[in-house]
């Protein structure tokens, strides 16, 4: 589903993601971990295509992420959401249910249920700009989950949100992931990604240190966090 | 096509529902109608009567490049925050993480603020013909409207120009930088047109000399509009070098609207 081969990323003589390789396969689920600045998000902005590699390729179901059409199957939700502030949050998952091609009633039974499964019911007709953080991450998340796509990357889709909040996506990830869509996930809270990711991959100073299933990563007694640290500080 | 035609109407949309745009589109039309003034009044000079149907007359075309200036303004104004906002706001993010190519996006944000500027420009270019067509009785030429259609490649040549300045410098900068190169184009244009004008040439014993270059290949935006302001009145206008404005003002347009298309491709977001 994704291909990632030796892909590095530069800016100016900084070094963000170092000669990368990895694949993800269909309805794998798959964390990103990492500290700050380790490079995970400029490894999901190339996947995206939003910056270009300094070397490498990276494809999504076979298709280059230069071609705009290989995002015709991806659903992404950002760190930091956002929704024009003019916008309802119907209006903007209006939008994007229209960008995918769905058609006008499709859209409507896919918004209403997306709505209600994000917990936004009630709150959709409102402007975004009387949206806290975390019910803009909501809708975010909600735009990332129209029409069914079959990869879903996400980059902190939890950030913002209470636990609540947190339980409920994560019930959303792993309804999903039964489904069958491939997940690329990208999140500080370890708890939540051993619960939902099968595979994942540590990644430091733009270098991958280890990429295994969890079971393999996590040892009798130990947790992910415990496993996550003692490699960093390594 | 189909993803820049929806960025253009997301665009169109969303600036339209804005109030300061609403607000500055109820300002004008009432600008316009004060105008009416001038058709309802009657005018002496030297205690002589003037035909108040002349008055009109030249109110209209004045008028009519006045709202030339001011939808290119409009233009301006509506296009220089459009991407750098979209940037603010996530919203670039958020929809080129769709099946969306990067110069649909560019070319779709700059189609969506002409478009609104164009239409701007046509609304109150109407409000002048339905004014002169209520008060007077006259319909001015049928090309009037024409006229103002083909001054929209002047409204698409500054969006352009402002959105690719805005990639570069401050947005109030970009929309002085297009301000500079419409307002030198002018000067020249406005300086050749005199220097052609027959009133002029019979207080001048030699022709005038051939423009320079520069003077003719610098994007004609004035030019344009004074070849637009001859459709209505009939007078011929004359301008710089071989190419017609229009011409000039389409090619500068297309070569432009092209940078901004590949310079927003190399953008990393």
């Amino acid at each position: 589903m994704i291909s990632i081969t030796v892909a590095t990323k530069r800016y100016g003589s900084a070094t963000a993601v170092d000669n990368v390789s990895f694949e993800v396969r269909q309805g794998e689920s798959f964390a990103l971990l990492g500290p700050n600045g380790a490079g995970k998000t400029s490894l999901v902005k190339m996947l995206l295509g939003f910056t270009r590699p300094t070397s490498g390729t990276l494809s999504i179901n076979g298709m280059s992420v230069t071609d705009p059409m290989c995002r015709a199957s991806v659903g992404y939700c950002a760190e930091n959401n956002a929704i024009p502030p003019y916008l309802t949050g119907y209006e903007f998952l209006a939008r994007h249910a229209e960008l995918i091609g769905l058609s006008k009633d499709q859209a409507r039974t896919e918004i209403e249920a997306i709505i209600i499964s994000v917990g936004m019911q009630g709150k959709e007709k409102q402007a975004a700009r009387t949206y806290s953080k975390g019910m803009v991450q909501r809708i975010g998340l909600g735009a990332a989950l129209l029409g069914s796509p079959k990869l879903l990357i996400l980059d902190e889709p939890v950030s913002g949100l209470d636990p609540i909040g947190i339980r409920e996506v994560r019930m959303l990830l792993e309804e999903r992931k039964r489904m069958g869509t491939t997940i690329l996930l990208n999140s500080h809270l370890l708890s939540e990604v051993e619960k939902v990711c099968d595979t994942a991959a540590i990644i430091k100073n733009g270098k991958i240190l280890i990429k295994e299933s969890i079971s393999a990563i996590v040892k009798d007694g130990e947790s992910l966090e415990d496993v996550f640290v003692r490699m960093i500080k390594e | 096509m189909k993803s820049l035609m929806k960025i253009a109407g997301y665009t169109v949309r969303d600036i339209v529902r804005q109030k300061s745009f609403i607000a500055s589109a109820i300002v004008c039309v009432l600008l316009m109608i004060v105008l009416r003034g001038c058709y309802q009044g009657s005018y002496s000079v030297n205690g002589q009567a003037v035909n108040s149907l002349n008055v009109a007359w030249q109110a209209s075309l004045i008028a009519f490049s006045v709202v030339g200036h001011i939808a290119v303004l409009i233009g301006a104004l509506l296009a220089m925050r459009i991407y750098r906002r979209d940037r603010e706001d996530g919203s670039m993010v958020m929809l080129l993480a769709r099946p969306v190519s990067r110069w649909s996006y560019s070319l779709g944000r700059l189609a969506g603020v002409f478009f609104v500027a164009w239409a701007f420009m046509l609304l109150l270019h109407g409000t002048i013909y339905v004014l002169a067509l209520s008060n007077t009785g006259a319909r001015l030429p049928g090309l009037f409207l024409a006229a103002s259609g083909a001054c929209f490649i002047n409204v698409l040549f500054v969006v352009s120009l402002v959105c690719l300045c805005s990639f570069f410098v401050s947005d109030v900068v970009a929309v002085l930088l297009t301000i500079g190169v419409v307002a030198t184009g002018m000067v020249s244009d406005l300086v050749f047109a005199a220097m052609h004008s027959k009133t002029l040439q019979s207080f001048m014993t030699n022709a005038p000399p051939d423009p320079a270059l520069w003077r003719s290949i610098w994007p004609k935006t004035t030019a344009l509009m004074l070849d637009a302001t001859s459709w209505v009145s009939g007078v011929p206008t004359h301008y710089a070098g071989s190419i017609h404005p229009f011409v000039n003002v389409f090619v500068w347009t297309l070569i432009v609207g092209a940078l901004v298309a590949m310079r927003f491709n190399r953008e990393e977001l």
